[in-house]
């Protein structure tokens, strides 16, 4: 033998995605903020990426490739910014929505969203009926249905009659942008009604095609799973198998929250993987036993890519929506590198999986779910292998030797901890950002939890999906699964139970979370001895400092409050001089399934890195007041709850007592006799109701509103108003009192009603800035047009929280200082042609 | 550019390849997924070695000629080639592609295969390929035959026919890497069957495996052959213990 003259072939590889995917990544970015279109059209940037491709196959220099990398960045920003800056034509839905109703025919383009009460129908507008004249539309609607019997199905051509609106945003700081959100689906209207008579669907459009009949066979499945499994564990199933989360009711949603293994809830990589895993196994088995195979072919990968037909059976059946799309290319990159005998490098099928994402769904981005699902992954690809190395056994080579079993199983068992591990660690500091919370059970309850769903309930519940046909042993896989998930749903609630294992942490910066990845990814490469550990010193102090300097540089001084947009209802924070809080009501939502607490307040306190309310202020028991509250005591730290002492009836005002009561905050009742008190240099007199005070009126039917307790902090020469939604009644009682009402900051009486804010009340309180808490274009009509005009010719300025959103008026005892979110969080806004 | 360097472009592209050995991704070499130190340190058994058994010698001087061990010993065998020496990147390689699934590695042993010239074995001579057979329930432990594999890319070069199952290993023995000298003789004593003794009548057989060590597997597979009628067995493989 000898070997041919030298091989000069020498070529060097990196892992070309990475810096494409980068430069897509900072385009897509740089487009929340700025929209190439009006600069450089989008046709402009295919022939700029065309011309990169082509001068890169011709000659590899850097011109090809800048010219490639800016053409990629432009099309990012282009995805992103005709989403947020769209141009509507003139026969555009958007320009119909304002907030009346209207009869729309259309055709549902995604599979219907179930939550318990309502279902979500996303819709493309087709024509719109005014005055029995038809005219031709676009544009697509997000559409809620309650109380409705009939069925929907993809591709369903439908006629509704429904109120459509622009989606509107809470403005507060830290709030969720609910309408960006939208927009990246390309929805600029959502749409409500309730009842069967107002919506009618008429079959297939465009006759009976693969999806719809998907669909339909999802609903099947669906019925089966109704009619086996009970509550909880068959909204689980329904979850788990058709990819119905907002199915998953809330109390059991809390459980797996608090025990940190809500990521189970969602489909993700991590079920498609295992699904993967198990078909492969099967297969493998399968085209074992024929010997004849085993020599003609490689049996490996025939197995790794026949798996992809049950992951695309259980991608298909779990509707397909974007995370679960998401989830299927990345173990389908996965196993094409397998198949191809490039497994060495998942990197770059990482890269590429993610690549594809977010050229399909370029908002993916911007999401939890997919940033959750990418750093978990590279947590277990980074962070595995060195924590594997300093485990005490080094995995030996694999030999046929007896105990071959009890070894892999064990090596199984090993890797399967090091991993949910990695993953749990990779994932804590953006579980943290979006989610607000810290699980420290979550490790150990994961490898309880995730092997019971992957190994049980999925496949169990694939498999009675796919014998659907055959209702009887359906029906008993189901049950089988269900079964399962009843002891998933036990151990979290053990795990949930167990104390001091789960922390509510607010919510840290950008910066603090890019610090944590800098000095993770440090460490990692300190285990995998690339780097000594005195490199990590830097990173740790920069952690350090992150997370300490605020408290140390960003303390407030004075007294400042902020009056929040919880939509129509009130709500103001608090914070004295010496970082006391308080909370004055908490908003409400007559909106089934949202939680002003939840959704508003809660993020607004984590986001100020606020988790203790020294005190919590109920003015009055109405739901627009106390609505939020319950979840607020819930999930802070409270130190006293203050009230007149009235109750509500009803189970939610109920759920806030049982909630004092089981935490047990002290509850004071306080009324005009109350003494006065001094907190932190401010002094907080408790004005109204009086005792004696008879506040029934034909208006004020249960006298709550005029019962309001009315709050005057005063701070140096500065005072603040706090007066519920007290009436003319009550104004006048207040002022016959004779207290001292003035004020410079006046929270305007019952959401600026004509009924409250009289002549008389204005001229003794005279306040220089007052605050009116109302919800966007209200069933109410407030604030009254005459209220407005009235404080205005008192020369006070108005501020009203749909307008300017979350207003802060802060004083040191002299000065006083308004900030708006309108004035510096005003990022996005759907631009409105004016017509 | 033809569609296939196209295509493999694009999974470089997707996948970019790593040395299968270090793991490097410089200075890879074409079609080979190795890096040119790795592949430098592939040692091609060359001239002078033992004309039967193809023991490279030592000292380079020296003229081709039979080794102690052949002299004394008979062999069913009438020639055995290696590739070359079982040691430095292609042990590790070879281990690779056997214990932990680097299917890759068929890639570099056809680039090597392309590479190499026998000067006095001649493929296209053999009226068959045989690969040494395992047993079944080895068979399905791996999922593939390493002999299997190189015999057919050897089939696909010189386009001799391939038998994959005409040898089969009807016994289960011990893994012959636990075992040394003698006791490899007698572990693997009869563990062959001739399944169709007319494919093999009268033909002019190669026979290919992965390492040769001492020869006793190989042994023992031309036995069986020889006495199903084979006329002639050659043998080679890719690497051979020195």
């Amino acid at each position: 033998m000898s070997l041919l003259p030298p091989i000069k072939a020498v070529e060097k590889h990196c892992r070309p995605i990475f810096p494409a995917l980068c430069v897509y990544g900072a385009g897509l970015v740089a487009g929340l903020w700025w929209h190439p279109l009006s600069v450089f059209p989008f046709g402009g940037a295919l022939v700029l990426l065309g011309g990169g491709v082509c001068l890169m196959f011709r000659r590899r220099d850097r011109l090809a490739s800048a010219l490639f990398l800016l053409a990629i960045f432009l099309v990012g920003a282009l995805f992103i910014g005709r989403r947020l800056y769209p141009d509507f034509p003139d026969q555009h839905i958007y320009h119909y929505a304002h907030n009346r109703r209207l009869t729309v025919e259309g055709c549902i383009f995604r599979p219907p969203e179930f939550s318990p009460e309502k279902i979500r129908l996303h819709v493309q507008a087709r024509h719109i009926w005014i005055f029995d004249k038809r005219y031709p539309v676009v544009g697509n609607i997000s559409l809620t249905v309650r109380g409705c019997e009939k069925q929907f199905f993809l591709n369903d051509h439908i006629v509704f009659s429904a109120r459509l609106r622009r989606p509107q945003n809470f403005k507060n700081p830290g709030a969720f942008n609910y309408a960006r959100w939208l927009a990246f689906q390309d929805i600029y209207v959502t749409g409500s009604l309730s009842g069967d008579e107002n919506i009618a669907p008429f079959g297939a459009d465009g006759g009976v095609s693969l999806p719809r009949q998907i669909d339909e066979f999802r609903n099947r499945v669906r019925k089966t799973i109704d009619a086996q499994a009970s509550s909880p564990s068959d909204h689980l199933l329904r979850a788990l198998i058709l990819g119905e989360r907002n199915m998953v009711p809330d109390e059991v949603r809390e459980l797996f929250d608090r025990s940190g293994t809500s990521h189970v809830l969602a489909i993700s990589g991590l079920h498609i993987g295992i699904i993967a895993a198990w078909a492969y196994f099967l297969f493998r088995r399968l085209l074992n036993s024929s010997e004849t195979l085993l020599l003609a072919t490689n049996v490996h990968k025939l197995s790794a890519l026949l798996s992809l037909v049950p992951i695309l059976f259980y991608s298909l059946i779990a509707g397909a929506g974007i995370s679960v799309q998401r989830s299927f290319l990345m173990v389908g990159a996965y196993i094409l590198a397998l198949a191809l005998d490039r497994e060495r490098d998942t990197y770059n099928a990482l890269g590429i999986a993610a690549f594809v994402i977010l050229i399909l769904e370029p908002s993916a981005l911007f999401q939890a779910s997919f940033q959750l699902s990418f750093v978990s992954v590279l947590g277990m690809l980074l962070l595995s292998p060195p924590i594997l190395s300093l485990l005490p056994q080094r995995d030996k080579l694999i030999q046929n030797s007896e105990g071959r079993l009890t070894r892999a199983a064990k090596r199984g068992a090993t890797l399967f901890m090091v991993a949910t591990f990695s993953a749990t660690l990779a994932a804590g500091p953006l579980v943290a950002y979006h989610f607000n919370r810290v699980s420290l059970s979550g490790v150990a309850a994961n490898l309880l939890v995730v092997p019971l769903i992957g190994f049980l309930t999925v496949p169990l519940g694939l498999l009675g999906a796919l014998a659907s046909p055959v209702p009887f042993l359906s029906g008993l896989l189901f049950r089988g699964s269900a079964h399962a998930l009843n002891i998933v749903i036990t151990l979290t609630a053990t795990f949930a139970q167990i104390p001091w294992t789960t922390f509510l942490v607010s919510t840290p910066t950008k910066t603090e979370v890019l610090l944590c990845y800098i000095l993770l990814l440090a460490i990692c490469r300190c285990l995998g001895r690339r780097l000594s550990p005195r490199h990590l010193f830097l990173p740790l102090i920069l952690v350090t400092i992150a997370c300490f300097s605020p408290q140390f540089f960003h303390r407030p001084h004075g007294l400042s409050v902020t009056f929040l947009d919880v939509g129509q209802g009130d709500a103001a924070f608090v914070r004295f001089p010496g970082g006391k809080t308080m909370l004055i009501d908490g908003g409400g939502s007559h909106r089934e399934g949202f939680d002003t607490g939840k959704n508003i307040i809660a993020p607004f306190l984590l986001k100020n890195r606020i988790k203790k309310i020294d005190f919590l202020v109920l003015s009055h028991p109405h739901p627009d007041h106390y609505g939020g509250l319950r979840y607020i005591a819930k999930h802070f730290f409270v130190g006293e709850f203050w009230s007149n002492g009235d109750a509500a009836d009803g189970p939610d005002f109920g759920a806030l007592q049982a909630v004092l009561e089981k935490k047990n905050i002290p509850v004071r009742r306080l009324n005009s006799l109350s003494p006065r008190m001094l907190i932190q240099g401010v002094t907080v007199a408790v004005l109204h109701p009086s005792p004696s005070f008879s506040p029934r009126t034909s208006r004020d039917k249960d006298g709550f509103n005029n019962r309001s307790l009315v709050l005057r902090l005063s701070y140096g020469d500065r005072a603040y108003l706090f007066t519920g939604d007290i009436d003319d009644h009550g104004e006048a009682f207040l002022l016959s009192t004779g207290a001292d009402i003035s004020a410079d900051i006046l929270k305007v009486p019952h959401h600026g009603s004509a009924a409250s804010n009289t002549e008389a009340f204005l001229g003794r309180a005279s306040p220089s800035i007052a605050v009116c808490s109302v919800g966007q274009n209200n069933a109410f009509g407030l604030p009254a047009a005459e209220t407005i005009r009235c404080y205005q010719n008192h020369a006070c300025s108005v501020y009203r929280t749909d307008i300017h959103g979350a207003i802060t008026v802060a004083t040191d005892g002299n000065e006083i200082i308004t900030r708006s979110w309108r004035d510096d969080e005003e990022r996005w806004r759907v631009t409105n042609p004016a017509r | 550019m033809s569609l296939s360097e196209i295509l493999s472009q694009a999974v470089d592209f997707l996948f970019p390849p790593v040395c299968l050995v270090c793991g490097s991704r410089e200075t890879l070499t074409r079609n080979c997924l190795m890096c040119e130190q790795c592949l430098a340190s592939v040692a091609i058994i060359t001239h002078p070695y033992c004309t039967h058994c193809g023991r490279p010698f030592v000292t380079e001087t020296e003229r081709d000629h039979l080794c102690g061990e052949c002299l004394e010993r008979r062999s069913y065998m009438t020639a055995i080639r290696a590739l070359g020496k079982y040691e430095g990147a292609l042990e590790t390689l070879i281990h690779g592609f056997k214990y932990r699934q680097q299917f890759a590695a068929k890639t570099v042993f056809g680039f090597l295969l392309d590479n190499c010239r026998s000067d006095d074995l001649d493929f296209c001579r053999y009226d068959l390929l045989v690969p040494v057979p395992l047993h079944k329930k080895r068979l399905r432990e791996r999922g593939f035959n390493q002999a299997v594999v190189l015999a057919d890319l050897l089939r696909k070069k010189y386009k001799v026919p391939l038998a994959r199952a005409v040898l089969q290993r009807t016994v289960y023995t011990p893994p012959q890497v636990q075992l040394r000298g003698d006791a490899r003789k007698k572990n693997v004593r009869r563990a062959f069957k001739a399944s169709d003794p007319a494919a093999v009548r009268n033909k002019t057989i190669l026979l290919v495996d992965d390492v040769y060590t001492t020869g006793a597997t190989m042994n023992e597979c031309a036995r069986t052959l020889k006495q199903a009628g084979a006329s002639r067995i050659d043998g080679f493989v890719m690497a051979r213990a020195v």
